[in-house]
């Protein structure tokens, strides 16, 4: 009778450890290629309505603007602050040798959101409507620096480039910051400025809704070059309250914001369900702008002083918080490639020395210097709807005050602060720097005369220079000189560097990738081939390094199996004996 | 109540003559202060880093668009004769014309608007007639300060502080926008949708609104009730109810009425800043960024729009005076 | 309540007076961490740069009031000057302020601010000419709504039989008639002025460098006091005190109420006597009809 249920009793036993194979072999295996996850929709909330997105459609900060068009238009290059220029939509480009002339293959099979193919043609229209039409974000890049003499069609894939001066950079810089234009849409427009129509591009995503000043819809090209992208839809709602934008964050009704998370709210939000932050390496600075021609700024040793008199340290410590870096005289974003370090000399007593030299001394004993008998009063215009350039002009403002220079904030509408900033009717004005201002030099020296207003003989001779080299390497050499120089003369009071913190929703997406230049809202957080065309990590891969956890799972797994194994050979073996010594155990 | 004569008709007709002229006067300001202020659209229409570097050609050209390249007497002409035609102008920002911009908005403005004044006027007026008809005691005393206290909270202050306690802690309602970004169900559940978000921004603003008119609808009964009239009527054996609703409440509307109609033509303005908070699409926050980019059409435009909706109250409110109150008819008889 | 009214506003007046007394610190001195919590040394903690929340309460509560109590005077009078005489002359003069005060009702407020702190400067000054030149039309139009029933009363219209001029009536019966909505609407104006200071310094209106209490929460809302804990401290304070000058402005108002129109009483109906023996039922012609 025992050995009856015995017998019996050793099948429900197998059929467990059988049961408890087939479900640990069938539990899906983790980690692997994380970039391969399809996510349906995506929510990212926007701060500002940035039009319809075209190259034409700017509106001014706060908001990213050439990231969204991004999404919807292609380069022909990755993007302008790589070290070697990435292939887009040109696959090559070679320069002859005085890099005046550019051949340019582009890929082939390429098509329009509207069907059309893609061709040589509309890269030369795109380039010749630049350089020939109303100005935009982008235009300077074939209008002025370089410029663009003629873009022209050699066949169905190839360009050929001829600029008016050595161009060494096009591929570098040019190529890749143009989004490239449909001709057969655009051949018929007039007026860029009043096109309302929804833009057709070759990117990765179609623009399929835009409600002004509520929202966008993008829905992924399936069609894309590179293979249809990670998210199918996503819905940009535009939210310009920034304690709205973060509590919807933190309440999951958006997935991530555009905007920079203020360094007062990084602890807690960090520590919110499924939020995390990232840096986002986007090109931020505050600097201030002089105006040269309003005495006593124009004297060389005034400005020199000034620049010495300002604790930037300070500034991040009491204003960022700490998240940031101090300004650089140098100009371009300690993070660009472009970047030759300087260290800005903080150093009141020889500012003083400077002033004291210069004949600008405090000669009543009142604490305030005096310049040609009036005691300097500088006034200095900020936005007023950015707190943090109102909190850092007030500082400025105490530190100037200890060298015996008065500051005196002044806080404008953004129209009027604008609208001033362009008549040059100021005498310093607090500047936020677009990333591509100090991201490469390109803007940079363009802006230098019409944004700066910056004259001195030596940057002259530097910026014939920089013009004729015929090289990368020979560029950078003079864009360094130049930078050395702006020690002695600066163009603007470069105050400090902002991070560029992101948060976003792990659980919703974790693809994103920094990109430098232009934080983690843009096309390549998309793209399942970017990470690594780009050499850069998703999130997603620096918090949990894969290879380890596929290797625990199949350790786990081995074991496991291996185990069931052993429980099954060893209830065999018992059954076995057991019933081989029959009744014996029976009788107790 | 007997049918107005036909010297009343002139009357009427006169009054609408005056309100003409009023709109007149109204529009051409409407066109004149934007002006006032320095900056023009192209500061806002390309990149602080380009503007130095605009020919003088491109920017006619770019001024041309919106017709802002003529001189100031000729756009006014414009403006106006445009105004008769319905074409309010292109928007600098948009590129898209005016007329459409404001319709795409003002719905959205009407409900939280309408739905304020209305809820504010029901509650704030009634309480305010309630009070007054029950002079005396402790209800009225905590009904006047709880009024009071909500009149005098700052607007932001409580829609912000709402927002961070039934968006953030309770995580009950949506924190901005009036409708979900896309595709909800549509029918019912996109009015339900619409009804979580319109929620809070409709509360915030009726709580601001409902105390002043508490006030007015208050003291104006508790001033006709003190009237011998009331004092008549009861004598002659009316009840309390009947004496209040029919006698008293008839002639204290008149400055409930002209408070509404005051409410009407100022809320959309003072909506600003609860539309800012709650991201909601209305007319208050078109208006205050098209300031800031001095989008000269829109904001002539909108100010039009707001001109015309402040005169068509105040003139409804001034053709019902004398059928509310009788005794303030006749006007010219002295 | 008057009572209650005249003290929550007096303790301000005293602490707006003896502010640098009072405050426990020099708020535009950074004399904490930026975001400290409360302490010993800081009751309501710091700001974002570090200044001590309480002291800079204390200090806004100068402009906060002056802003308020000028403007307000300014507005009542202008509105109720206009009010009486357009609805008690009626006829042209009443049409032409009318229409006057239509029009300025007509501007949006908050735009027009914009574009005049754009166009003056964002200063103090300005702030208080511009709130108090466009607040009047609204008291303006709603007294002369009750003029216009005033004026048709029985000994109004006694008066003027008996040969009074139009500025005796004005003055000596008309005027104490309208006073408890004049005095409604010198605290609905004090309320408004006051609201509109608060509104226009957290949209970045004002100057953002003087101490108000709208600065305050503008500070705050542009830092992310909402989203933290901060708002216990940094926002509710500057918002009570806000709601707390207007609520006695009320309470005020409405003890002044009751004191010139004794009818007001917040006493049982007339069947008793009012507690003021002195003041008889006045006859009227018009119960006599």
């Amino acid at each position: 009778m025992v050995r009856g249920a015995l017998e019996r009793s050793w099948r429900p036993v197998l059929v467990f450890v059988l049961g408890l194979l087939i479900v640990v072999v069938s539990s899906p295996t983790a980690g692997g290629a994380q970039q391969s996850q399809q996510v349906e929709r995506l929510t990212i909330a926007t701060e500002a309505d940035k039009g319809n997105l075209t190259p034409y459609s700017f509106r001014p900060p706060p908001g990213i603007h050439s990231e969204l068009v991004g999404l919807v238009y292609d380069t022909l290059f990755l993007h302008p602050y790589t070290e070697e220029p990435i292939s887009w939509l040109a696959t090559e480009a070679s320069a002859n040798a005085d890099a005046t002339v550019w051949t340019v293959t582009l890929r082939d099979g390429v098509t329009w959101h509207d069907g059309e193919e893609f061709t040589a043609e509309d890269v030369a229209f795109t380039y010749d409507y630049y350089r020939d039409g109303p100005p935009n974000r982008y235009t300077h890049h074939a209008s002025e620096v370089p410029v663009v003499e003629s873009a022209e069609a050699l066949d169905a894939t190839t360009v050929e480039f001829t600029c008016e001066q050595p161009c060494p950079t096009l591929d570098l810089v040019t190529l890749a910051d143009l989004p490239i234009l449909p001709q057969h849409i655009w051949e018929d427009v007039e007026d860029p400025q009043t096109y309302t129509d929804l833009p057709v591009g070759t990117g990765p995503y179609r623009l399929a809704e835009y409600v002004e000043d509520q929202s966008y819809l993008f829905e992924a090209n399936e069609d894309y070059f590179l293979g249809p992208p990670a998210v199918g839809e996503i819905e940009m709602p535009i939210v310009p309250d920034p304690s709205s934008m973060f509590l919807a964050l933190q309440n999951g009704q958006v997935d991530t914001a555009t905007r920079p998370v203020p360094p007062e709210l990084q602890e807690s939000l960090g520590e919110a369900r499924d939020v995390e932050l990232v840096e986002g390496k986007r090109f931020a600075s505050i600097f201030y702008r002089f105006n040269a021609e309003s005495p006593p700024l124009d004297q060389q040793e005034f400005r020199r002083a000034l620049d010495m008199a300002v604790d930037r340290q300070a500034l991040v410590d009491t204003v960022l918080l700490g998240n940031g870096r101090a300004g650089s005289p140098s100009f371009m974003h300690p993070d660009s490639r472009w970047f030759e370090p300087q260290d800005a000399a903080f150093d009141p007593e020889q500012a003083g020395a400077i002033l004291d030299e210069a004949g600008i001394t405090d000669s009543d004993g009142d604490g305030s210097r005096e310049y040609e008998g009036e005691p300097v009063s500088l006034s200095i215009i900020v936005s007023a709807n950015d707190p943090l350039q109102i909190r850092t002009a007030e500082l400025v403002a105490q530190q100037l005050g200890e060298v015996g220079i008065e500051l005196v904030p002044e806080s404008l509408d953004p129209g009027t602060l604008s609208q001033r900033q362009n008549a040059l009717d100021f005498e310093l004005s607090s500047f936020q720097g677009v990333p591509h201002l100090i991201g490469d030099p390109t803007q940079m020296i363009e802006s230098l005369e019409s944004l700066l207003v910056y004259s001195n003989p030596e940057y002259e001779g530097l910026r014939e220079e920089w013009f004729q080299s015929t090289s990368v390497e020979q560029q950078g050499e003079t864009m360094r000189g130049i930078q050395r120089l702006f020690v002695e003369d600066p163009p603007a009071l470069t105050l400090y560097y902002p991070d560029t913190t992101y948060a976003y929703n792990s659980s919703a997406y974790d693809g994103w990738i920094p990109v430098e230049g232009h934080g983690i809202h843009h096309k390549w957080s998309f793209i399942p081939e970017a990470p690594e065309l780009l050499g850069i990590e998703t999130v997603a891969q620096r918090t949990a390094p894969p290879e380890e956890e596929t290797g625990g799972r199949t350790i786990l797994y081995a074991l496991v199996v291996a185990g069931a194994v052993v429980l099954l050979v060893l209830a065999i073996f018992l059954l076995r004996r057991r019933s081989a010594r029959g009744s014996d155990e029976d009788q107790i | 109540m007997p049918r107005p004569s036909g010297a009343a008709w002139r009357r009427g007709g006169g009054r609408v003559a005056q309100y003409a002229l009023v709109l007149l006067v109204a529009v051409s300001l409407n066109f004149a202060i934007p002006r006032l202020a320095p900056g023009t659209p192209i500061d806002y229409l390309v990149p602080s880093e380009q503007v130095a570097t605009i020919t003088p050609e491109q920017r006619e050209r770019v001024l041309a668009q919106f017709g802002l390249e003529k001189p100031l007497l000729e756009q006014y002409r414009l403006y106006l004769t445009g105004i008769l035609r319905g074409d309010l102008g292109i928007s600098a920002q948009q590129g898209r014309p005016v007329v459409d911009m404001l319709l795409e908005r003002l719905p959205w403005t009407l409900v939280l608007v309408g739905g304020a004044i209305t809820l504010a006027t029901v509650i704030g007026g009634g309480a305010g007639f309630l009070s007054a008809a029950r002079r005396g005691g402790r209800t009225e005393a905590w009904g006047l300060a709880l009024f009071m206290f909500l009149d005098s909270m700052p607007p932001f202050w409580i829609g912000l502080l709402l927002l961070v306690f039934f968006s953030g802690y309770l995580d009950l309602l949506p924190v901005f926008g009036a409708l979900p970004t896309s595709g909800a169900a549509g029918g019912f559940g996109l009015t339900l949708e619409f009804a979580q978000r319109l929620v809070l921004p409709l509360a915030t603003l009726t709580m601001v609104r409902a105390g002043w008119l508490f006030l007015v609808a208050r003291s104006s009964l508790a001033g006709e009730l003190s009237e011998d009239y009331i004092l008549m009527a009861e004598a002659k054996g009316l009840s309390r109810r009947q004496v209040v609703l029919g006698h008293g409440i008839r002639n204290a509307l008149l400055p409930l009425v002209t408070a509404v109609a005051v409410e009407v033509g100022t809320v959309v303005g003072g909506a600003t800043v609860v539309e800012t908070v709650f991201s909601y699409p209305g007319l208050g926050r078109l208006i205050y960024e098209s300031v800031l980019s001095r989008d000269y059409a829109v904001l002539q435009g909108a100010f039009l729009l707001l001109a015309v909706g402040v005169i068509l109250a105040n003139l409804l409110a001034d053709l019902l005076y004398p059928i509310i109150d009788p005794r303030v008819r006749a006007e010219t008889a002295r | 309540m008057g009572r209650v009214g005249a003290a929550i506003l007096l303790l301000f007046v005293v602490a707006a007076i003896f502010a640098p007394i009072l405050a426990p610190h020099d708020p535009a001195l950074r004399t904490a961490q930026p975001f400290a919590a409360p302490s010993f040394a800081h009751p309501l903690g710091a700001n974002d740069v570090g200044q001590d929340i309480l002291s800079e309460l204390i200090f806004a509560s100068r402009l906060s009031l002056t802003v308020g109590f000028v403007t307000t005077c300014l507005a009542t009078i202008l509105g109720a000057a206009v009010g009486i005489v357009g609805g008690y002359l009626r006829g042209a003069v009443d049409a032409v302020l009318m229409r006057g005060v239509d029009v300025i009702l007509s501007l949006p407020f908050l735009p027009l601010m914009i574009v005049l702190a754009a166009f003056l400067g964002q200063n103090t000054t300005n702030l208080i000419l511009v709130i108090g030149l466009l607040i009047w039309a609204r008291p303006a139009r709603l007294i002369r709504s009750q003029v216009l029933s005033v004026r048709e009363s029985g000994h109004v219209q006694a008066a003027r039989a008996m040969g009074a001029t139009h500025g005796y009536i004005m003055f000596r019966h008309v005027l104490p008639r309208v006073t408890p909505l004049v005095a409604a609407q010198f605290v609905r104006t004090a309320n408004v002025s006051i609201m509109l200071e608060a509104s226009l310094a957290f949209l970045g209106l004002s100057d953002p460098f003087q101490k108000s209490w709208g600065a305050i929460l503008f500070y705050a809302n542009a830092r992310s006091a909402f989203l933290a804990d901060a708002w216990l401290w940094w926002v509710l304070p500057p918002g009570l005190c806000i709601a707390a000058v207007v609520v006695s402005f009320a309470f005020l108002g409405y003890a002044l109420e009751e004191r010139v129109d004794p009818r007001l009483r917040s006493s049982t109906p007339a069947s008793e006597p009012s507690g003021d023996p002195g003041t008889p039922m006045p006859v009227r012609e018009d119960t006599l009809r």
